[in-house]
């Protein structure tokens, strides 16, 4: 039967108990029997008045919620993934990776150099489009401009991967305060600065998924890296709390803890701890910024993971006992 | 018969009082037998309607026994009204068929709404959205996509545009201006209701009357000028009903509960809409008011929003609407608002409201409804 929309609206305000974002409208079929509908958030700007389609029952526990599928309405269009820390290491791993997928790519980083030339060039070859984006994360201001010019470039964003991330090593009593608010700025701040930014056009998208590139630093701590541990502990608090205010509407956030990645900033470990390191964990190796990006890529599709933090770590956290 | 209110008490409406709701009762209760110019004793009130929405905004149940056993337990009777939105209203159409049967003599409505009780406002939506059609229930559509549902379809019927709907909340803030029961005395612009974000398209933020925490209190009588000289004389009292669900309404951008009772009040008081000097309306949302406007006859099909934008119903207009702030300035604490409206126009009758007096206003109307307009209460006063 086919029944054509004669009002609608968009809701933005989640009500329990569904605590979810979706359009609701008025549907008439032929005989002029009248049915209130739901609509999926996927069709948030492009719904309009007059438009046909079919209606469906979903089965919920609270009853048969009826559904409206506007026909002739394709549900996706390109989705557009922001990765901080994009050009280089683990971010450019999961650019190449999310374009390989179909996604357009913005390449978030602080210096536009031949890695990142690169990595866009690895972008485009990979079939997608790429923009590059210059942003401080630890600024908001350079994260507002950046995530405007992304959202001018590309009209949405869907995925943002908060991967951008700094080291400053040092036992605690010789780390300066310096040391401690660079690294804080940078791997805390700049989440919270970027989730922040991109969480309206995300709601306005109806959904989108935050990624948030922890450690298993953050989950067992490690020696010398007070700042860098405290800085990916934060992120997996940021984590849980975005992944309860944002999930109703449609915003899932995942936190992943991955163990030393084939890097430059692991590599610039002393390779005597790095050996160490190797000894003490089941798999002795590093871990490949491909594998990295192969779990970003299966926590955006499955659409199930929402606030956890998955270690990918070759068993590392298995084997240690945080001594 | 003739029936008259004699008197009328209201607190300061508070987006979060720090009061417990048994003594917002008490409070109102005192007061408005305190404000009966000539006296009156407890055990005069024959009857007591308390107005309440939901338990769930104050954690009372059985409350007209409460306020019964305050006035020293006479012979008096009691019992609570839930007609959603417009439960004082109906509090009110109650009382004054009690009154006109001759059943009693006395009628004291206590209408209160202690809305923060629930921490969020997604939980206070959750409790309102109950007050829908059970379809409506099932696909979660809280109120104001109920209304933003009526509204696109009114925009889309007659080209009217969302900073059309603005003038609305920019008129009923200016108004509260002037009324210390206000929630929210806060000037605003037509700019300023349109950066407010979207809550359900097309309604926004500003567009939205206040979730409140309030309650007000009337006294009733068959004998009015033995407890006031200047009792506010009920003209008339009208209830009607539409289809619960905006679906099922043959015309969306309707509210036909509004129009019968309305029609219904003006032919039993005699009187047109012309000849009203004041009115309070249900401002639940600013498309609510702009479609009254027209099912009360104010205003032609699709041309409601021209009253405003003319000045017609401004504080210094032919007939302002909503002096006291309306449900969008002063607020709106469900089992309070009729009870609200009709205090208003009570001190505006009696040459009461202060800084937001109407002059010489001579009659005035009250339009309460409930949902999206299953329900509507239009009563009309006169001095």
């Amino acid at each position: 039967m086919v029944w054509k929309l004669i009002t609608y609206t968009e809701l933005y305000t989640p009500v329990p108990p569904y605590k979810s974002i979706y359009a609701i409208g008025i549907v008439e079929n032929e005989e002029g029997v009248k049915r209130v509908v739901r609509i999926d958030r996927k069709f948030f700007g492009r719904l309009k008045t007059g438009m046909v389609g079919e209606v469906t029952e979903s089965w919920s526990v609270f009853g048969n919620i009826p559904l409206f599928i506007p026909s002739g309405v394709e549900a996706r269009e390109e989705k557009v993934a922001l990765v901080t820390g994009g050009a280089r290491g683990i971010g450019a791993a999961i650019s190449i990776e999310l374009a390989k997928s179909g996604y357009l790519i913005a390449v978030a980083d602080i210096l536009r150099d031949t890695e990142a030339e690169n990595t866009i060039k690895a972008i485009s070859n990979a079939g997608s489009k790429a923009v590059f984006v210059e942003m401080d994360v630890s600024r908001y201001e350079s994260v507002e401009e950046g995530v405007k010019k992304v959202a001018s470039e590309f009209g949405r964003i869907d995925v943002l991967v908060n991967n951008a991330g700094i080291t400053k090593d040092s036992y605690m009593q010789r780390m300066s305060p310096d040391m401690w608010d660079a690294v804080i700025r940078v791997n805390l701040t700049g989440a919270y600065n970027c989730s922040r930014a991109v969480t309206p056009y995300m709601i306005k998208n109806g959904g989108g998924v935050i990624i948030n590139v922890s450690s298993i630093v953050g989950l067992i701590g490690n020696v010398g890296q007070a700042n860098y541990a405290a800085s990916k502990s934060g992120l997996i608090g940021l984590t849980y709390t975005l992944a309860k205010e944002l999930a109703p509407y449609g915003v899932r956030v995942v936190a992943i803890a991955p163990g030393f990645v084939k890097t430059r900033m692991a590599l610039a470990v002393p390779t005597p701890i790095l050996r160490d390191y190797l000894r003490r964990i089941p798999i002795p190796r590093l871990i490949e910024p491909e594998e990295i990006a192969k779990l970003v890529r299966h926590i955006i599709e499955n659409e199930a993971l929402n606030g956890i933090v998955i270690p990918i770590d070759l068993g590392t956290t298995i084997s240690s006992l945080k001594a | 018969m003739e029936v008259g209110v004699i008197s009328a008490y209201s607190l300061k409406y508070e987006l979060r009082t720090p009061k417990e709701v048994w003594d917002m009762i008490k409070e109102v209760t005192e007061g408005v037998i305190r404000k009966v110019d000539k006296g009156i004793s407890e055990e005069e009130i024959d009857l007591v309607i308390v107005s309440n929405f939901s338990d769930r905004f104050g954690g009372l149940l059985h409350t007209a026994p409460l306020v019964i056993s305050h006035l020293g337990l006479n012979s008096t009777k009691g019992f609570r009204v839930e007609n959603a939105c417009v439960s004082g209203g109906t509090a009110l159409y109650l009382a004054w068929n009690f009154l006109k049967s001759g059943l009693v003599r006395n009628v004291l409505i206590v209408g209160f709404e202690k809305m923060s009780y629930l921490p969020s406002s997604m939980e206070i939506n959750e409790v309102l959205m109950l007050a829908g059609h059970p379809d409506e229930v099932l696909v979660g559509s809280p109120f104001v996509s109920l209304y933003a549902l009526i509204a696109a379809a009114y925009m889309s019927k007659y080209g009217v545009k969302e900073e059309d709907l603005a003038l609305i909340a920019v008129k009923n803030h200016e108004n509260g201006l002037r009324n210390p029961l206000a929630a929210m005395q806060k000037k605003i612009s037509v700019e300023d209701v349109m950066k407010s974000p979207y809550i359900s398209w097309p309604l926004k933020l500003y567009d939205s009357s206040l979730i409140t925490d309030g309650a007000a209190a009337l006294i009733l009588s068959s004998e009015p000028r033995k407890y006031t000289d200047a009792p506010v004389m009920i003209r008339a009292v009208a209830m009607h009903h539409d289809h619960p669900g905006v679906f099922q309404r043959d015309d969306l951008t309707a509210l036909r509960a509004v129009k019968k009772a309305g029609e219904e009040a003006f032919r039993s008081a005699g009187l047109t809409p012309k000849d009203i000097d004041v009115m309070e309306v249900h401002d639940a949302f600013t498309i609510a008011e702009i479609i009254v406007y027209e099912m009360l006859g104010l205003a032609n099909r699709g041309r409601g929003v021209d009253l405003v934008r003319n000045g017609v119903t401004t504080f210094n207009g032919e007939i302002p609407v909503n002096p006291s702030g309306g449900l969008k300035s002063k607020g709106h604490p469900i089992g309070a608002t009729g009870v609200g409206m009709v205090a208003e126009i009570y001190w505006q009758l009696r040459g009461e409201a202060d800084q937001r007096q109407v002059p010489d206003a001579e009659v005035g109307l009250v339009e309460n409804h409930g949902g999206t307009g299953a329900t509507s209460v239009v009563a009309i006063f006169g001095r």
